[in-house]
């Protein structure tokens, strides 16, 4: 590969060299369709830049070294799809807990259970938000192009460096397997976050480290696991020095603080697109590679005069709520259209206070069309 | 505790959370001590549990400590070990958190050979939730979920990881002492997966619960048995079988000190990689330019390729979206379609090309649709447009195509036969194909084509695919449109 030149990838191997790009030098996986070409480029790949890849027994050991890999100071990553990532959410949760930095991609193919291994889903939205027991701060980001797959990859090491937390790039099988051009850019031109290490950033002496302390800015520093600085890590609650502790008020500030590195940041986290939304009347809000459909549909729609735009999240969770109610005062109509059962219209629903929300699903494991998004939005307007 | 090993524990951190009378303070003595022996580096040194009371060691070893999530330790162990092979990494778990939940990890750690050492602590019970039964509780034994006594087998630890690979097993007891910490050095010391299990008790939630001569309701108690019913496995070797029934055997089972441990393995593929950046790095400056030859009518084109999984359509359609996207200045993408089996079924490419920016990356109003079986005929000609242009091989019936060519424009021709018969080879199917697609629509320049086939096929093979390039636009001269007779 070589950069500045024009590159036909996958989107699975736009995410594998967006991984590298962004500093990643640890993998740890297991098999799965549609995501499995990440793990096979990277096995390829890891070693040429003294990287590390290693296929586990099982998903859940998967997630677990690459957890482990982090806390030892190697950015990294893993990749399943939904079968797999149900299998990796108590070590989520760890994540979460421990505070450990990690993009976990997720190349949905729909569910429940073994789903359509071979097709499309974009059903594991709110697994990404909701799955592991307990509350937790949540980052995920919905590429719809493979220039997307390459910088939100990026993107996700560098808010899991920033925020110390696993972050996730969700995928659909349309987009994990699509082709289309994409440049490759000078890795000079490609910005990167590191965590806050205590050493380099002279913060703190080993001895007066606090892996867990409640800094300003919500996120402590982060020593690498071997070195000078001697922590403990645990899943339990913890105090600022990483040990247990059962006491009620550090419990709540611990959990508080975790729920403030994302709420307080979301002017740094949440992006999005707006396509036609100034003067429209319908807004259809799609991301993936159903927000491709939805695109054609509104190009369509507004050539025969229909005052429609489209609201395209490039960060699901957490959602653009401002933007959403922003334009839920203005647009007298709302359509969804997801490859669900209304996962977001849900969500939607909730934020905007409608009544309804039009839910335009589907779940055959085929993509929307954008006659189906026509339709839907023209019946709509006739109301 | 010696006072000598006090800098690899966290004194601020005592007292224990373990009951009075435990034996797991007896097995973090003994590592403490070996650790101090060897003069270990505690800046150097991750020590890896996973849930239960024998994983609570970690909050009192001073040292990088994590304490992950039940049965895990060896996952997050073996991702520090491969991602820091410098660093020393230890394990402690229970006979539930390694053999139970944690199994899997267990036997695979055993057969990477990975250079971790796992201490377990087997108390035959779940203690910490209030003594359950686990993979070693033996036969008819009480626990809390087996009222009646224990139905099931157990594991022998040592045996397990014998037999998945692991270099080095010992066996111990917490009255052992003096052996536990030879053993726990001598694992210490191997490179690979080494594993120490010692024999502990739980009196609190196993011990004063059995029956008859079972029935031990203090650590002592349990010491004096593990005294009085151990025998060492070279003096068991030589007794008779009815004589070592029901004893706990100790020391090592298992040394090999030449098998070869993970990370070094791995450090091996590390000089492939760099042969294959070498070999990657002399191509690239020897590769040509890519020429871009723009079509003199350029349009939007949906391309539907289709046939069975096995023809060499996902890679036709790759090869056909690049020769527009980089061979003739245009924009494409395709996309693919395909069932769980690797041949067979009905598989299909779509390619879409266009001026302009491509966003449903589908076939909406398709313009062409290849076929080459009559089953992916009858599946995808819904998704062309009326008056669009049908190449069906000639594997799809003579009936289908009657049917359909008052609405289409329809080629029927011997692809896969001209693959076979005139380039020699079937693989070449999907190369004719593409040839006879691009004569008959015109949709990149013949060139642009050719390059993007060059640019994909694997190297040996350029002169059959550009031989099946040409037959595929011979064939096209000669293939008329099918009408209704």
């Amino acid at each position: 590969m070589k950069r500045g030149e024009i590159v036909f990838w996958q989107g699975n191997e736009a995410c594998a060299y967006g991984a590298l790009a962004a500093g990643a030098k640890f993998f740890g996986g297991y098999p799965i369709t549609p995501s499995t070409e990440i793990a096979e480029i990277l096995s390829f790949e890891l070693p040429k830049v003294g990287g590390k890849f290693i296929q586990m027994e099982d998903e859940i050991a998967a997630i677990a070294a690459a957890l482990g890999a982090s806390l030892a100071g190697r950015k990294s990553l893993t990749a399943s799809s939904g079968p797999g990532i149900s299998l990796k959410q108590e070590n989520i949760g760890f994540g979460a807990m421990a505070e450990i930095p990690l993009v976990i991609i997720n190349v949905m193919r729909g569910g429940p259970s073994t789903g359509l291994p071979t097709k499309a889903s974009q059903s594991d939205i709110m697994q990404a938000k909701w799955g592991t027991h307990g509350d937790r701060p949540v980052i995920a980001l919905v590429p719809n192009s493979i220039g997307e797959c390459f910088y939100l990859t990026v993107r996700a090491f560098n808010l899991a460096e920033k925020y110390r937390l696993p972050v996730y790039v969700l995928l659909d099988e349309v987009l994990g397997h699509m082709r289309e051009p994409f440049i490759v850019p000078e890795q000079t031109d490609i910005t990167i976050h590191n965590r806050k290490d205590p050493s380099s950033y002279n913060l703190y002496s080993p001895n007066e480290y606090l892996p867990y302390k409640h800094v300003e800015d919500d996120v402590p520093a982060m020593a690498p696991f071997g070195g000078d600085y001697k922590f403990h890590v645990t899943g339990l609650f913890h105090d600022e020095t990483g040990f247990p502790t059962n006491d009620a008020k550090e419990a709540e500030k611990k959990m508080k603080r975790l729920m403030r590195k994302v709420d307080n940041n979301l002017d740094d986290i949440v992006e999005y697109e707006e396509l036609e939304t100034k003067d429209a009347e319908v807004l259809v809000i799609a991301y993936g590679s159903t927000s491709r459909a939805a695109a054609s549909a509104i190009n369509d729609l507004r050539a025969a005069g229909k005052k429609v735009g489209l609201l395209r999240p490039r960060t699901i969770w957490p959602f653009p709520e401002a933007i959403l109610m922003k334009l839920n005062s203005q647009v007298k109509e709302i359509v969804v259209a997801e490859l669900n059962c209304g996962q977001v219209s849900q969500e939607v629903e909730r934020l905007a206070g409608r009544q309804k929300v039009t839910h335009l699903g589907r779940v055959d494991g085929e993509l929307l069309t954008p006659d189906q998004i026509i339709a839907t939005v023209e019946e709509v307007m006739s109301k | 505790m010696r006072e000598s090993t006090f800098k690899y524990v966290r004194l601020a951190k005592m007292p224990h959370m373990w009951c009075p009378g435990c034996g797991h303070g007896i097995i973090m003595s003994s590592m403490t001590r070996v650790f101090q022996k060897m003069k270990m580096n505690r800046q150097n040194m991750a020590f890896v549990s996973g849930i239960g009371c024998s994983s609570r060691t970690p909050g009192y070893i001073d040292a990088c400590t994590l304490h992950t999530t039940h049965g895990r330790a060896l996952g997050f162990a073996t991702g520090i070990k491969h991602a820091r092979p410098e660093l020393r990494v230890v394990t402690v778990m229970g006979d539930g958190d390694a053999t139970a939940i944690g199994g899997n990890h267990f036997i695979h750690a055993a057969r990477r050979n990975i250079d971790i050492t796992a201490i377990v602590y087997n108390n035959n019970i779940y203690g910490m939730t209030g003594g359950q039964y686990s993979p070693t509780t033996p036969y008819d034994a009480i626990a809390s979920t087996a009222p009646y006594g224990h139905v099931e087998p157990s594991f022998d630890i040592a045996e397990l990881a014998k037999a998945a690979g692991a270099c080095y097993v010992a066996s111990t007891t917490v009255y052992h002492v003096g052996q536990m910490d030879k053993l726990i050095e001598e694992a210490l010391n191997r490179k690979g997966f080494s594993i120490v299990e010692v024999m502990c008790y739980c009196h609190t939630t196993f011990g004063r619960r059995q029956k008859g001569k079972e029935k031990r309701r203090t650590g002592s108690e349990y010491l004096k048995h593990f005294k009085e019913n151990s025998l060492p496995l070279k003096a068991a070797a030589k007794m008779p079988p009815e004589k070592v029934e029901g004893k706990i055997l100790t020391g090592v089972l298992f040394d090999d000190q030449e098998k070869m441990e993970y990370t070094s393995r791995y450090s091996l593929i590390v000089d492939k990689a760099s042969m294959v950046v070498k070999k990657e790095r002399e191509a690239e400056e020897h590769m040509p330019p890519i020429v871009v030859t723009k079509p003199s009518k350029p349009k939007r084109w949906e391309v539907c390729l289709s046939g069975a999984g096995g023809q060499g359509l996902l890679l036709a359609g790759v090869v056909l979206a690049e020769s527009a996207a980089k061979y003739s200045g245009l924009k494409a993408v395709q996309t693919q379609s395909y069932g769980p089996e690797a041949r067979g079924g009905a598989s299909k490419s779509e390619v879409v090309i266009d001026t302009i920016d491509i966003h449903y990356p589908k076939v909406r109003n398709g313009d062409i649709l290849l076929a080459l079986t009559d089953e992916s005929f009858h599946a995808y000609i819904g998704t062309l447009s009326k008056g669009g242009i049908i190449i069906a091989d000639k594997s799809v019936l003579d009936e289908s195509v009657q049917e359909k060519s008052a609405d289409y424009k329809i080629y029927h021709v011997p692809i896969v036969e001209t693959a076979r018969e005139v380039v020699g080879k079937v693989q070449t199917t999907n190369m004719v194909a593409l040839g006879l697609i691009n004569k008959i629509a015109g949709i990149v320049p013949e060139v642009s084509l050719e390059s993007a086939v060059l640019a994909r096929v694997p190297k040996g093979t350029e002169a059959t695919n550009r031989e099946a390039l040409k037959a595929g636009e011979e064939l096209a001269e000669e293939a008329v449109i099918a009408t209704v007779e």
